[in-house]
């Protein structure tokens, strides 16, 4: 079996050696039968890797212990669901995952027709087949999952039980997703550069793919805060670990190339920058997976340290310092021929959208790096932790935010700042109301009210124009709800937009309710009391219960708020068989309208009837999950196809380059 | 009674201003610059309706909860209670000092979080310099004397260190000044014609772009 998958995985590494040098060759000598048998073999290795991803799955679900992938990251006793998801549990694995992923993603690109983009597909696929080969030698090379043990042993090691959690069940592969859906964008850049194709037809495939990618990123990394919200206890969900940063900072390069796009596709312009932020996309999350996997940086991932590094770090230079050469080569048919007329204009405001976006990528990053940076200049050991990068990225998101209100609202060109302002006045008054409001129900910390401010001024900035959308259609004798879903359906980048942004300003209400966490700690006895903000915990005795697979210590909690009890929660200490040595704490929340009351163990003695307890109340951290939830759901709004929308943008914009560029792109 | 509940705060202001936001992108430099001159923690004003922020442990007259074999003392320095009413100490001021400092033996947590006994230790430290009326830089100078500067979680903003607020701050000025170079009339990078009048668009790619206007105002093309 174990023979299969890995006879399966390198000849899905050769396949996709082949299918690079032949696309590449068949492109550079204009020979379409090198060419046709490239993509073919492209969608040879994405069947054999696919093969090679089953056989991994049977032998986890078929406890194959002679495999040390499955020994390591499974047992008898691991239920169904994190046996599926063990293939991402481990190194090998996540790399043979990666690889298929990318597969596939290829193979979709390279279905759609050939006619109109028939000299941008072969190099497309060359270079998406050079990067599926890096992947694949990887894991043929270096990390094979199918390796096998010399003995045979009678369980498994079991997958770490602080993975076995719904959020990290399917957090890491939306992060996959979301990677290798960058390298399809970053693919067609490439392919244009090379081909000095540089026009409609890469830029609009590329932005879909770059929306989906964005899309899976954000959700893996909602995912991935919940998860450490419901498991690791300490009350938080996002810590600015540098792997989190590695998967956000790619995730702060789409965004901004999710909006300065527009500007291309209305005005043409922006578009070497444009090029070089797909580019950059794709760098960084290479970057960050080396900065991660490499064990340069210290962080609670556990899988921090590992030997992939050097040809990870080898491929990452390849990667970026090809871009960049490319880039600087291509740059004279880059240029932009029309420029930003006027400060107030949307072009203006999608540059300024631009600047915080890459001021707080550049931030996340060198907050980052910085250790590494320290120590190997000066030999001086320094740690960056949340405190650097809430000081110095927030504001800058929050900057954006604010943005997020005005931009909408201006015209392409020219706008006329007097009715930009007449737009905003009113946003401007409820969120200065709300302020106040605020200020007189006791809130004075001015950072909360800066938050809340700049959340209600972009929130009733969109509702508003959403609002201006509806009054036009039901001129045309629409009722309220069937303008509103036409509005919608007909313009659904814009609208799906607009919920986006909605989502994130519900997100950044959610985010600033942590001004007001409060936390308390406390030994009780049965009947004791522990107050925290405005509630509290009356413990009510011990509990312990037995499951196959581990041993559950908990202690159970009324929660009071004033003299009323609102709920109950059980912290839990966990024993898992085989891991007896490394306890877990698993926290317990009870989920109010305005906040979590959180609870986690810190010493459980039933002998002495004493328990330890801490607790956070979180004030609405709710609003954060709700409003990722509403972006993800605007964000699948937008990119769902749209045929006519992206017909007539396209048309516009080949009008722009055609008319205006003095040197035309044409093909060599 | 032994009083076993010290650990409640607020949050100290940064960590928890997580999408409070300071407004002006570019005031963002005197911003920061501001909020670490800012080396007082802000009292914490409790939401509206909200009890009284500090932990009040358990009231239960006779039960004192005394040590475990877990050791429940985790956020709980015992405070000589003499001394404590003295000179009072801000427990909050305690607490936000301690969250800017690391645990010396485990990577990644601050002293507030971490339940190993050297950073009650290090926490009650802090308690007793802030009584004796040190302030802040002074008693994170202190341990960074003795534990390296490692010990610290957030860079100073002076010396070699602090490039790194410096370093992204000036790129984000930089970058502004960029923006504004470019949308300056007449000037800027990739400008191909000499004024304004510029680049008047064909009548189709101007009726073209009255339609999708049209259409995203939501009325019928």
């Amino acid at each position: 079996m174990a023979e299969l998958g890995y006879g399966s995985v390198a000849a899905a590494f050769g396949a996709a050696v082949y299918a690079a040098v032949a696309s590449a060759v068949g492109a550079w000598r204009g020979a379409p039968g090198l060419v046709q048998s490239g993509r073919r073999a492209l969608w040879l290795s994405a069947v054999l890797g696919t093969a090679a991803v089953a056989v991994l799955e049977i032998s986890l679900y078929r406890h194959d212990f002679s495999i040390a992938y499955v020994w390591k990251t499974s047992s008898l006793t691991t239920p169904g669901l994190y046996l599926m998801t063990a293939l991402w549990g481990g190194q090998e694995g996540s790399l043979l995952f990666w690889s298929w992923l990318l597969g596939v993603f290829l193979s979709i690109a390279l279905a759609r027709p050939w006619r109109a983009d028939v000299g941008l597909l072969p190099w497309f696929a060359a270079v998406g087949a050079s990067i599926m080969s890096f992947f694949l030698g990887l894991v043929v090379f270096q990390a094979n999952p199918f390796a096998r043990l010399d003995v045979l042993p009678a369980d498994g090691n079991g997958l770490n039980a602080l993975l076995q959690h719904p959020g990290m069940a399917f957090h890491p592969p939306m992060l996959y997703l979301g990677f290798t859906g960058l390298a399809v964008p970053y693919a067609f850049a490439v392919a244009a550069l090379i081909t000095r194709r540089l026009d409609a037809s890469w830029l609009s495939a590329s932005r879909r793919w770059l929306l989906v990618a964005w899309l899976c990123l954000t959700i893996g990394l909602a995912l991935g805060g919940r998860w450490a919200y419901d498991v690791l206890g300490w009350g938080g969900y996002w810590g600015w670990d540098p792997v989190e940063n590695a998967a956000l900072m790619p995730w702060l390069a789409a965004t901004a190339f999710l909006h300065s796009i527009m500007a291309e596709e209305r005005r043409g312009l922006f578009r070497t920058w444009n090029v070089a932020l797909v580019l950059l996309t794709f760098c960084l999350s290479l970057i960050g997976t080396f900065l991660t996997r490499a064990g340069l940086v210290a962080s609670v991932h556990a899988f921090a340290q590992s030997d992939i590094g050097d040809s990870f770090l080898a491929f990452t230079i390849v990667v970026v310092a090809g871009s960049l050469a490319l880039l600087l080569w291509r740059l004279p048919l880059l240029r932009a021929t029309v420029r930003v007329e006027s400060v107030v204009s949307r072009e203006a405001a999608f540059l300024g959208n631009n600047l915080l976006f890459m001021g707080a990528l550049f931030a996340v990053f060198w907050g980052t790096t910085f250790p590494i940076i320290s120590e190997w200049v000066t030999g001086q050991k320094v740690t960056i932790g949340p405190a650097y990068f809430n000081r110095l990225v927030l504001p800058i998101l929050g900057a954006a935010v604010l943005l997020m209100g005005i931009g909408p609202l201006v015209a392409w060109r020219r706008a006329d700042a007097r009715s930009v302002g007449r737009l905003l006045a009113r946003p401007a008054f409820l969120s200065l109301a709300l302020v106040a409001a605020l200020v007189a129900g006791g809130v004075r910390q001015p950072t909360a009210l800066a938050g809340f401010a700049v959340s209600a001024f972009a929130g009733a900035a969109t509702l508003l124009e959403i609002a201006r959308g509806v009054r036009a259609r039901r001129r045309l004798g629409e009722n309220v709800g069937t303008a509103f879903v036409r509005l919608v359906a007909r313009n659904r980048r814009r609208y799906g937009g607009y919920i986006v942004h909605l989502g994130v300003v519900v997100l950044a209400v959610g985010i600033t309710g942590n001004a007001y966490k409060t936390e308390a700690e406390g030994a009780l006895r049965e009947g004791d009391v522990l107050t925290s903000g405005a509630y509290a915990l009356r413990f009510d005795g011990f509990e312990q219960a037995s499951e196959p697979d581990r041993q559950i210590d908990r202690a159970r909690f009324t929660v009071l708020q004033g003299d009323r009890s609102v709920g109950t929660v059980a912290p839990s200490r966990q024993l898992f068989r085989n891991r007896e040595e490394q306890p877990m704490t698993i926290p317990s929340v009870l989920h109010r309208p305005l906040g979590d009351v959180y609870a986690l163990l810190g010493g459980f003695d039933p002998e002495a009837g004493v328990v330890t307890v801490k607790v956070h109340v979180n004030p609405l951290v709710g609003c954060v999950w709700l409003g990722l939830l509403v972006l993800a759901l605007g964000t699948m709004l937008a990119a769902w196809p749209d045929g006519r929308e992206q017909r007539v943008l396209d048309a516009e914009l080949a009008r722009l380059l055609a008319g205006r560029s003095s040197p035309r792109p044409t093909a060599a | 009674m032994r009083r076993s509940g010290g650990g409640t705060t607020g949050r100290p202001w940064p960590r928890g201003a997580a999408g409070a936001v300071r407004v002006v992108a570019l005031a963002t430099a005197v911003a920061v610059s501001g909020a670490v001159g800012e080396a007082r923690v802000r009292a914490q004003a409790p939401l509206p309706g909200s009890a009284p922020i500090g932990a009040t442990m358990g009231a239960t007259p006779g039960a004192t909860p005394g040590a475990t074999t877990t050791g429940a003392t985790i956020g709980a320095a015992p405070v000589d209670p003499a001394a404590a009413s003295s000179t009072p100490v801000d427990e909050a001021e305690v607490l936000a000092v301690a969250r800017g400092l690391n645990c010396p033996i485990c990577q990644g947590r601050n002293l507030v979080e971490c339940p190993l006994p050297v950073c009650a230790e290090m926490r009650d430290e802090i308690r007793a310099r802030l009584a004796a009326g040190a302030d802040r830089a002074a008693i994170i100078q202190h341990f960074v004397d003795y534990y390296g500067p490692a010990v610290r979680n957030t860079p100073p903003m002076s010396g070699l260190l602090g490039l790194a607020w410096w370093v992204p701050l000036g790129l984000l000025v930089g970058g502004a000044w960029l923006v504004a170079r470019i949308v300056r009339p007449g000037a800027g990078p990739g400008v191909a014609m000499a004024t304004g009048q510029g680049d008047i668009e064909s009548p189709y790619a101007a009726a073209l772009e009255r339609m999708v206007a049209d259409r995203e105002r939501g009325e019928t093309p």
